[in-house]
């Protein structure tokens, strides 16, 4: 059973859930199968070297939610430590858009309407 | 059908010619000339035009190549050595990759290889002097004022792939994207520095009370 700490992409994973029921189902199982074993999702392809040097970091994956109308992402980091445990930093989380570009707009908007969530 | 942005098809198209100098390119003007005269071949069978050239002091340039390599090296993708008399741009791709972007081109753009190996090979090693030399002979350079703009790529904002597997473009894409990289580096960093902590997910979307941890 691993940790996760969602604190990073709070605002997003609250934004996300607002736009469907299908992705908040989607989440929900998606948060349950990474608590079970992080490494079943698919890593992120061609990481840098430069991003895969960290002390414990096992890899950096990806969770894909989609339905009709949205295409999102939650990229995270798999630790294990020497004692066994596991953990996931969800580090960002964000839709695509045409032509698999990542919606930096929308990011960026989540960010300016944190105080609305609190 | 997939789709892929310009600027990463245009990141992906420096990317590919980096990679024909297997120790890295001496400066960046060679960079320039061989995908300029690459896009003057396909200019001659009106076929497409990757990037827009204008006229500027060492010949033929283009901002879009300038801007795709800043955003290759921030996107851990290209290396500057300063190990000679010019500076060294070397590309950072694992062959896997390599082998994705040589397939794709070779799907979408089958004269793209053929005609930049041409050009390659007439412009990839000659000295700076004589790549300026034989640039500033060019009626491109010739008959066009400083800043004119020789041609306009041909690229569309969004450039829809009929061979690409959706998985394949997001792949593509992500490689070369340098805001995912800062992105997660700032985040790496930051999550590196503090104690492993869990979330309590459940309750904190779902309403739910947490009963596994």
């Amino acid at each position: 059973m691993a940790t996760i700490d969602t604190d990073r992409v709070d605002k997003e994973l609250r934004a996300m859930i607002k736009t469907s029921n299908v992705i908040k189902a989607q989440l929900r199982s998606a948060l349950e199968k990474l608590e079970k074993d992080p490494s079943e999702f698919e890593r992120l392809k061609y990481v840098p070297p430069s991003l895969s040097a960290f002390k414990n970091l096992d890899s950096i994956r990806k969770i894909k939610l989609i339905s009709k109308k949205h295409d999102f992402r939650i990229v995270f980091a798999h630790w294990k430590f020497e004692s066994g445990a596991e953990h996931s930093d969800l580090l960002i989380a964000f839709p695509r858009k045409a032509g698999y570009d990542i919606d930096w707009d929308w990011i960026e908007q989540q960010l300016a309407e944190s105080e609305d969530w609190f | 059908m997939a789709k892929l942005s310009r600027e990463t098809v245009q990141r992906l198209a420096v990317l590919k010619a980096l990679s024909l100098w297997q120790n890295g390119a001496y400066g960046p003007v060679r960079v320039h000339k061989v995908l300029f005269f690459t896009d003057k071949k396909a200019s001659a069978t009106s076929r497409r035009n990757l990037f827009t050239f204008k006229k500027w002091a060492l010949g033929q340039y283009s901002d879009e190549i300038a801007s795709a390599l800043n955003g290759l090296r921030t996107s851990g993708r290209l290396r500057n050595v300063f190990d000679g008399p010019a500076e060294r741009l070397t590309a950072i791709i694992p062959r896997p990759a390599q082998v994705m972007i040589d397939e794709f081109f070779e799907s979408w753009y089958p004269e793209l290889d053929k005609d930049m190996a041409v050009v390659f090979d007439e412009w990839g090693y000659l000295s700076n002097a004589e790549i300026i030399r034989k640039a500033h002979e060019d009626h491109t350079y010739t008959e066009s004022e400083k800043g004119e703009i020789i041609w306009e790529s041909t690229l569309p904002d969004v450039v829809e792939i009929a061979e690409l597997s959706d998985d394949d473009a997001e792949n593509l894409s992500d490689l070369v994207d340098p805001r995912l990289f800062l992105a997660l580096r700032d985040r790496l960093q930051e999550a590196v520095k503090i104690p492993a902590k869990h979330s309590d997910w459940r309750r904190r979307y779902f309403c739910e009370v947490e009963d596994t941890l």
